[in-house]
This record gives structure tokens, sequence and C-alpha cells, in this order.
């Protein structure tokens, strides 16, 4: 006969169905015979039922919106932090594809050093060869003659001449050398391709000390290098992961960065997700815009909230499938598009959440002191016969440059507004 | 874990911020629940929510698929709602609590027979801020279990995965929780007998006593 200290270790799993057997009716006998845990078991089960009947609260209101911009936040920080680490470390990246290629050379060379041996062998293969040609009796002599003096002339060259070596006999050893290098690593085929890939990689890493962040966008003009750079370090900026996708990142990543554009966030209600998105679609192109690839876009923290229609009751349970969609039109157009999908959709289904406008024309300003106080110092030192030629002109120049390109940049990004449009499915 | 989750997973990874929340949107309710009973109050609750999806965010590639998403993700909504409450533990060294808590799991049965039950004492409206308190006053490791157990029923293998502890450990501890919890709401009841069911509604039963 088991005590009450042992029945009431038993009491929850009674509770919750889980015991079984000899325990069962044991626990059973005891309860029916004794008060004390009777009583307790009642309580602890009245307790239980009440605890289940608490009803889950909802999440606060604004918990998305808050959650969305500390994501973003997150985003824009890991984004800092890949790029920084590329510019910290691109000097020890371009070294160590320059060792490769070194590396790669010495080991072709190296194998060319056995082919070498082999040499009269080849050559004897040539010969052969050429004896089949031999009915043309000439041409057996000067083409025998030929590849012996290329090869042994190859041969005793450099290490440089030891890869266009190889490059020349590969024909005779095609696999073993083509294995070799494919073995040795994974070297991008630019780096192979382009002999002096150093200086390559070396002059990206630099703008992109210039640029930091903008890592793709520079993908148009060199996307080998940003390939490589997106396989050395593939565990880091596993969000770089194809070309495509970089370049558009990299366009609403300028979005959030400089706040190049003025963005403009809508929810649409819908009961036809597809003629909804279908519909989005035709009035974008219809005023000349494009779409973007959907990722994340910035929502402004300060985004000032102005609804077109009034928000219906569906909207306070967030529908789960959503779609997002992206685009950027004309900022002349952006009245227009308002307009045109209040038409289409209702007032009361289109909802714009938040607008964040460009600072474009307070940064203009700023640009346009700086380049006028470089102007003036250029133009005080002008009677200076060395000034011309003095390290201060030459980096005030370019800085002058960079101001400039920079405000052709957002003056050409505030021609337009991103807008962002997440379809929901309303019953 | 379906198709369509596995695709946001992909896209998650590489820090795609649309598809992490519509992967994390329907784990989101019940991770502030966990917190809102934990911490006790909405605001802390909503702070430390958000703090768990930056996190889980932020982990994403640590997710190794080992364990199930979902317990992994109330994993780290635990251990932060624990974290929390050991920082406030910090903060404010003074509870009145004291003499319920026993860390070492040990609880000493002491039943008074003749009185109601709880139920019976307690008005339905009021259930809501007697049982917040009561488990306000639980240890941590009790409250936590309660929590997962008779607030958001996980089962004892899923909380045995939660918390990485043996499920028959478990068993034992939402037993004594459970019996613990019990106990405190009587003692509320012993302590401030007709005027508890008064209190409670009069709104004063929300702060400890």
């Amino acid at each position: 006969m088991k005590k009450c200290e042992d029945i009431r270790e038993l009491i929850s799993e009674y509770i919750d169905g889980d015991l079984a057997g000899d325990l069962l009716s044991e626990f059973e006998e005891h309860i029916s015979s004794c008060e004390d845990c009777r009583k307790e078991l009642n309580d602890v089960k009245s307790i239980i039922a009440m605890l289940n009947d608490t009803p889950d609260e909802d999440l606060p209101l604004n918990f998305k919106d808050e959650l969305h911009e500390r994501l973003l936040e997150e985003k824009a920080k890991k984004k800092n932090v890949i790029s920084l680490v590329f510019v910290k470390y691109s000097h020890i990246f371009a070294s160590a594809a320059g060792f490769l290629i070194i590396f790669t050379i010495w080991m072709v060379y190296n194998n060319n050093t056995a082919l070498k041996e082999s040499l009269p062998n080849v050559n004897s293969i040539q010969s052969y060869d050429s004896k089949e040609f031999s009915s043309n009796g000439s041409m057996e002599s000067d083409y025998a003659g030929n590849t012996e003096e290329n090869i042994n002339l190859r041969t005793f060259q450099n290490g440089d001449a030891a890869y266009k070596y190889n490059e020349a006999i590969g024909s005779l050893q095609p696999t073993q050398d083509q294995n070799t290098i494919a073995a040795i690593s994974d070297i991008p085929e630019a780096a192979i391709n382009k002999l002096n890939p150093n200086a390559k990689i070396e002059s990206g890493s630099q703008e992109m000390k210039q640029t930091q962040d903008k890592i793709a966008s520079k993908a148009s003009g060199d996307i080998n290098t940003e390939k490589w750079e997106d396989k050395s370090i593939s565990d880091i900026a596993s969000n770089i992961d194809d070309k495509n996708k970089s370049i558009s990142m990299a366009t609403i990543g300028t979005v959030s960065d400089e706040n190049l554009y003025t963005s403009a966030d809508f929810t649409l209600n819908t009961k036809d997700t597809s003629s909804g998105i279908a519909h989005v679609r035709s009035i974008v192109l219809s005023l000349g815009g494009e779409e973007l690839a959907t990722l994340s876009m910035a929502r402004g923290t300060e985004s000032s909230q102005k609804v077109i229609g009034e928000i219906p009751n569906s909207m306070a349970k967030e529908p789960e499938n959503a779609e997002l969609l992206n685009f950027k039109i004309p900022a002349n157009s952006y009245d227009l598009f308002c307009q045109k999908a209040n038409e289409t959709f209702g007032s009361s289904n289109i909802i714009i959440n938040g607008v964040t406008n460009s600072d474009y024309e307070s940064r203009k300003k700023e640009i346009q002191t700086e380049v006028s106080e470089i102007d003036n110092k250029i133009t005080s030192n002008a009677d200076n016969s060395k000034w011309s030629s003095s390290n201060e002109y030459k980096e005030l120049i370019n800085k002058k440059n960079i101001l400039n390109k920079e405000l052709d940049e957002i003056k050409a990004g505030s021609q337009y507004t991103i807008v962002t449009i997440k379809i929901q499915k309303i019953k | 874990m379906s198709e369509n989750e596995k695709y946001l997973l992909g896209l998650s990874r590489k820090g795609d911020v649309e598809a992490f929340e519509m992967l994390m949107e329907k784990y989101q309710k019940k991770v502030f629940n966990i917190a809102l009973r934990l911490l006790g109050n909405h605001d802390d609750a909503s702070e430390v929510t958000q703090e768990v999806f930056v996190k889980i965010f932020k982990s994403m590639d640590s997710f190794k698929g080992e364990s199930q998403i979902s317990t992994w993700i109330y994993r780290i909504a635990t251990n932060t709602c624990l974290d929390e409450l050991r920082k406030r533990k910090n903060k404010w060294v003074m509870s009145l609590d004291e003499e319920y808590h026993r860390e070492n799991g040990d609880y000493i049965i002491q039943v008074e027979d003749n009185k109601p039950t709880p139920d019976v004492i307690v008005e339905q409206k009021s259930l809501k801020n007697a049982i917040n308190n009561a488990i306000d006053k639980l240890s941590e490791k009790y409250k936590l279990i309660i929590v997962l157990r008779d607030l958001q029923g996980f089962s004892y293998e899923e909380i045995s995965e939660i918390v990485k502890t043996p499920v028959g450990t478990v068993k034992s501890r939402i037993n004594r929780a459970r019996l613990q919890l019990k106990e405190i709401i009587l003692k509320e009841k012993e302590l401030f007998s007709d005027n508890f069911v008064k209190d409670i509604e009069r709104g004063a039963g929300d702060e400890k006593m």
C-alpha cells in the first residue's frame, strides 16, 4: 500500500491520463478511500482547468510593424559587416588568389618537368604522326622540326612561359593537366584567363571601400570579380548569391542606405489575389514603371501616415497568405498611380501604410555647399604655381568628382518612387 | 515541415525579411503568450518577443534542422524569457515571494481541508488576475513548466525537447509545479479570506500583495 505522499507524486500523471496498469488501479483505489488525497486531486484538477481555460492574448497591435523595422535594421547591420569584412580582408583574398595562380603555374611547371622527361616519347609520337603525312614529303620535316623547336624553346623559359607551354602542349595531355588545374582549387575562370587578376581585384576592393555596401551594383562593371568574391566568402555573404539577385538587392539597399527614393507602402485587400496582382502590374506598366524583385524594402521609420481609404475590419487580423510586389514608378506618375489604384480597387481596399520621402533636396544643398567650398579653395590658391600638381589639389578635385557623382545619382533616384504593395487575400 | 516552409526557410537564411516573417507568423502569438505569462506584463512580453525573433533571424544559419523548427523557436523564446527574469532578479532583490521559492524543487505538502476549493472562491472574471498572480509567485523553473504545459498545452515530450530535460524529470517537475501553484492559490485565499474576492474585483489583486 502506497503512502499518501507517493500517491500525490502521481496526481499530475493521472490528470494527464498518463497512468496505466497496476499504478492506475492502485491510485484510484487510494483516492476512493483517502479523503485528503481526493481533495488534493480535485484542487489540482480545478486549477489545471482554470489554466487551460485561460485564452491566449493577441499580439500587440503594432507588434509586426516594430518587428519588421528591427529585422530590417538587423539585415542592414549584417550587410555592413559583410562589406567591412570584405574590405578589411580584401588584400588577403587578393594575395590568396595571387598565390593560387603562382601555385598553379608552379604545379603545371612541375608537371611539365615530368613531361619533359617523356619528351622524346612525345617527339616520337609527333614523328610517328608526321610519318602519316609523309606522303607529302617536304611537309614531314617542316612539321616535325617546328614542333620540336617550339617545345624546346618553351620548356626552358621561365614559369610564365611554362604556362603558355602548357597551353601549347595541352592538346597532348589534356586530361592530366586540366585536372590538375581543377584540383588545385576552385580558381574562377576569370583568374585563370586573365593572367593578372591581382590588379583587377585590388582595384575592385578599393572602390568598394568608397562605396562599401554597393558591392553588387558594381557587378555590371566586373561581374567576374564579384562572383569570385562571392565564392570566397560564401559563408558570410550567403545573401549575395547570384548576379541578378545582388543587383536588385543593391538597388534596394541604396534605397534604405541613402534614401534616394521616395517610397510608398500600400496594402491591397482583394478576394482574388492573382487578378489583384495582374491589375497592379498593368497600372504600373501603363505609367511607365517597372517591377523590382521581391526582396525586402525599406520602410522609413518616420513614415507619415496617410490613409486613402478607411481601414476595413478584415485588416485587424492579418491574413496569412500575402504577396509582396515592388515597383519603381516615375515620381511624377505617383499621384496618378494612387488615383488609378483607387478607381480600380475601390478606396476601401487599397490602403497606404506610409510614405518615406527622399531627402534629395537637403542632400543636394549639402553637396552644393561642399562643392562651392572646394571651388573657393581651388581658386584661392590659383596664384601658387605648384598648386595644380600638389596632392591637396588632387584630393580636392577627386572629392569634388565624387560629390558631383553622388548628386547625379540622387537626382536620378529622385525621379522615381518605389512602391511596395502587399496583396492580401480577404474573404 | 511543408515544402512552402522549406522554401521560406531557405530564403530566410539568406536574409529575406519578408520570407522570415511569413515563416514565423504562426509562432508569434504563442511566443508572445509564453513571454506574457512568464514575465507578467504586456510591455515586457512584447519587447522580449521582438528580441526573440530578432535573435532567431540572426541565428537562422545555426538552425540545422536536427530538431523541429517550432521546438527550436520555443527554446530560444523560453531561454530569452528566463534571461530576462534573471536580469530582473538582479535589479530587484527584494521579493515578497521568497517563502514560495524552493530552487531545489522540494515541496512540503500542507493541505487545509475544510476550505472550499479555489475555483469556488475566485469569480470567473477575476480568474485571470488570480492566476497571473499565483504563477508570478512560482519559482522560475516551475513557472516555465506550468506555462508550457497547462497554459500552452505542450506535451511532456515537447517540453522535454524545449527545456532540454529528460521526460521523467519533466513529469515530476510538472507535478510539483502544479501542487505548488495550488498551494499558492490556497494560501492567498487564506491570507485575505473574505476580502480576497473583493480585492481582486477592485483590481488591487493585480499587484503583489
